[in-house]
């Protein structure tokens, strides 16, 4: 009875813990970084300049506060002007399903913590701008954009996936941010 | 006067092959710099005024301040001067209601010929005469959507004549942004003012922006002192009109046409600081052509400037300039790697004048020039740029000499080689520090006016150019330091600059012995100029913005004797305040806003004429006030009142008239 409770406590404990780290750091996409990110799509080559753009927010599953955050970004992005003069429509996409959920997007989101190795395969595969405001989906090689506005906008592109995936924008854009 | 000048216009000989070139170039999304969606994404003004390159203002290798449009707005002025004069650094020396001399740094004189002012990269300052007609300047203060100032030399990027800074007036782009305005302005000293705003958009692929305003002024009623001659100030008018077409030929090319025109009537103060009868029309015709391709961003630009200049000096002497000037440019900006970006450019620029008041004979040249830059991103937190160009002027004569004339046309038949460069290294010390370290060399060339086209000839006096004038050098260098301070949400700005400047170009450093005798303009000597400026701007609560700045200068003047202490037109020395102070001060809440910005300058000396040329006069100190209140209206009207000199009802702040209080009520609509 002792290890049984034991390991529930433990089983407990280490959901906890993982719900816990990428529920702090899902906490992170704010309404600045949302508007950055979609006013960096505006210099996306090829966008649509009418109708809709569809951008999916990638969540973890079995994460109830990263779910939740991929609907209040979703939410949030109906309500955002879309580039040129299309609109957002999102799409919320479990990074377990990323694969054959892809039809008719233009771009997705990664939220913070939804890293995975097979989602730059799926950029290149579905030539998918990748972006997120979590910098280490940089290091991580998962988004080719990482925007965020902590008071300051920074926007680091990672020319070569983006390259890798067909994605390009403007020389404009490129001109004024980083690389890596 | 002669204006029909136009014949020699090739505007679509130049273009049209650029255009084909290309138009067959393939490759990626436009195009022209959209300053509002990059304002609105990076939160922070954007400009290309420093290297060519488009960059975030805190990033440039450049001391730069940006008038954004609201600024505009809010400073209450009625033209660009009036802008400028709340613009920390900036030197305004205000002769009478519309005619101001502008500097950067000091070095302000009348007739101000160190500072290079564009509009939308189109030069607006007269090259024959070595100046900017402010008040000839065909843009509405309602269309500007920046005015970007850059402080010390930018001859490597803008040319000639960008020494003590550059000004580049950035309108909105008709293609991105939809401005439709209406502003009634009345005011003391008999001012009216009109002006609109309209732009027409179809469906994406093209729009035109129509913008175009009239003013009339009385002038001040201040006394005129005895050196300013007996020349009564009369009725002040200008009216402009500006066209400004724009159309996406496809996903990555966009062509520009622009047209303008001006007219104007003008007291003046010439350059023998007196006052002078000054109209003029001006005329311009640009095509620009942009592409974004596989192998960069590629610009053509071809344009040219018609200027004519009819000046009734203080005793009674007509000169009539007919100015043109025809430029072509080509320029390629790539961005080589995620570390490297370069830019080459070739301009080619023709110029030429008629001699006057003794007329028959031309001044022309054809400069062909080289330029490139490379920005190096050495590091996340350090970047690099080196920016050189080469010019080569080849001037030339034409035409019939008056007799005992000193030169022969074959004088003329020189080349004057230059080179100047910009050297910034970037370093982000910290999330909230920026260091600049800066070098560059600037070049300014003697006008037409100052290589030949004025030719004086009389019993009495005798007076012409020279062809023998060397362009003058400014070095300047400079480190900056820039600091984001969170906690009281202010920016901190700190410069010190060393600026040496050698062949200063004076209006009368040399003469003929003859007979008969003829004085001369020439290269006088050297001016040193050392000092520091530091400036703090925040905003609080969203409902206040403030500034403020000081400077400090010191102009040390290496002349030839004769040309000392002011005795032949030309001195930095003594009228350069060594100390500049301004403030401002903006509050708005719902409907109502509220701006005041005050200015300090210490005690300096004037020029004035005398008979045997110019001499100095004492200045003292100054302090005043410019202000505005707004109230909001409704969505679309706004009733402001707004004033200048506040603090007097009349001030000496030059060695000219004194200036007035104004006050101006402004009724303005957007749409």
């Amino acid at each position: 009875m002792r290890t049984i409770l034991l390991s529930r406590a433990a089983a407990i404990f280490a959901l906890g813990l993982t719900a816990a780290i990428p529920a702090r750091a899902a906490n992170d996409v704010s309404l600045a970084d949302l508007k950055a990110a979609t006013r960096s799509l505006g210099f996306l080559q090829n966008l649509p300049h009418t109708g809709t753009v569809g951008v999916g927010i990638v969540y973890l599953p079995g994460v109830p506060a990263s779910k939740a955050l991929a609907q209040q970004t979703a939410d949030r992005l109906r309500s955002l002007p879309g580039p040129n003069n299309a609109a957002f429509k999102p799409d919320l996409i479990s990074i377990h399903e990323l694969a054959g959920r892809t039809a008719g997007l233009a771009a997705l989101y990664l939220l913070p913590g939804s890293t995975g190795s097979g989602i730059a395969d799926v950029a290149r595969r579905e030539h998918l701008l990748v972006m997120s405001n979590d910098p280490a989906c940089l290091d991580q090689r998962c988004c080719m954009l990482m925007v965020r506005d902590t008071g300051r906008v920074e926007i680091v592109l990672d020319s070569a996936l983006a390259d890798s995936a067909g994605v390009s924008f403007s020389s404009v854009f490129a001109m004024m941010v980083k690389h890596r | 006067m002669s204006r029909g000048n136009a014949r020699r216009f090739g505007l679509c000989h130049h273009v049209l092959p650029l255009l084909s070139f290309v138009l067959l170039c393939g490759g990626a999304q436009a195009q022209t710099v959209d300053y509002g969606a990059l304002e609105q994404l990076f939160g922070e003004s954007v400009t290309t005024s420093a290297t060519g390159q488009p960059q975030r203002v805190t990033e440039v290798p450049a001391a730069m301040e940006i008038v954004t449009a609201d600024r505009i707005r809010r400073s209450g002025a009625i033209d660009i001067p009036g802008v400028l004069k709340q613009v920390p650094g900036v030197d305004v020396m205000q002769w009478t209601t519309n005619n101001s001399d502008v500097s950067v740094r000091g070095y302000d004189q009348a007739f101000s010929s160190r500072l290079l002012v564009l509009v939308d990269g189109r030069q607006v300052y007269a090259d024959h005469y070595g100046y900017t007609p402010w008040e000839a300047v065909p843009v509405e203060l309602n269309a500007i959507r920046q005015i970007e100032v850059v402080k010390g030399p930018n001859t490597a990027l803008f040319g000639a004549n960008a020494v003590s800074g550059v000004i580049n007036i950035i309108t909105y782009n008709p293609l991105y942004e939809d401005v439709d305005a209406i502003s009634v302005t009345g005011g003391t000293q008999g001012t009216i003012h009109g002006s609109a705003v309209t732009t027409f958009q179809g469906s994406g692929r093209w729009a035109v922006r129509i913008a175009g305003g009239a003013d009339l002024d009385d002038d001040f009623s201040t006394f005129t002192p005895i050196s300013t001659g007996a020349f009564p100030r009369r009725q002040n008018s200008r009216a402009e009109i500006n066209l400004n077409g724009m159309v996406q030929l496809n996903d990555h090319t966009q062509f520009a046409l622009e047209a303008t025109h001006s007219q104007t009537a003008t007291n003046r103060f010439d350059v023998s600081y007196s006052l002078s009868r000054d109209v003029h029309f001006t005329s311009s015709l640009k095509g620009q052509l942009n592409a974004d391709t596989d192998f960069g961003l590629i610009q053509a630009v071809a344009y040219t400037n018609w200027i004519a200049q009819d000046t009734v000096n203080s005793l009674g002497i007509p000169f009539d300039f007919d100015d043109q000037s025809t430029v072509v440019q080509f320029q390629d900006l790539l961005r080589l790697n995620a570390d490297h970006v370069v830019r080459a450019a070739f301009e080619f620029r023709h110029n030429e004048v008629n001699t006057t008041p003794a007329r028959g004979a031309r001044i022309f040249y054809d400069t062909p020039s080289f330029s490139g830059m490379w920005n190096w991103t050495i590091s996340p937190s350090l970047s690099w740029t080196n920016a050189v160009r080469f010019d080569f002027l080849e001037l030339g004569r034409s035409g019939p000499l008056v007799p005992g004339y000193p030169f022969r046309n074959s004088d003329w038949d020189r080349t004057i080689s230059e080179w100047g460069f910009n050297s910034g290294l970037v370093w982000k010390a910290s999330d909230a520090d920026t260091v600049r370290l800066l070098v560059s060399r600037g070049i300014e060339l003697p006008s037409l006016s100052l290589l030949g086209s004025f030719v004086i000839a009389s019993p009495l006096f005798n007076s012409t150019g020279n062809p023998r004038l060397n362009a003058a050098a400014v070095m300047n260098y400079e480190a900056d330091w820039d600091r984001q301070i969170d906690a009281i949400g202010a920016f901190l700005r700190t410069a010190f600059f060393y600026q040496r400047t050698t062949n200063v170009i004076s209006l009368d450093g040399a003469f003929f012995p003859g007979p008969p005798l003829y004085a001369l303009p020439g290269n006088i000597g050297d001016s040193d100029a050392v000092g520091g400026e530091i400036s703090l701007n925040g905003t609080l609560d969203e409902v206040w913005h403030w500034g403020a700045s000081y400077r400090l200068e010191t102009v040390k003047d290496k002349f030839v004797p004769a040309s000392q202490n002011g005795a032949l037109f030309t001195d930095y020395q003594h009228v350069t305040p060594k100390h500049q102070l301004k403030a401002n001060l903006g509050w708005e809440r719902g409907a109502w806003e509220a701006d005041v910005a005050a200015y300090y300058q210490s005690a300096t000396r004037g020029l004035v004429a005398t008979v045997t040329g110019t001499g100095l006069i004492p200045v003292q100190d100054y302090f005043n006030t410019d202000a505005r209140i707004g109230y909001r209206i409704n969505k679309s009207l706004t009733l402001s009142v707004s004033g200048q000199n506040l603090v007097q009802s009349r001030q000496i702040q030059t060695s000219g008239p004194p200036v007035e209080r104004r006050i101006f009520v402004n009724l303005g609509a957007s749409f």
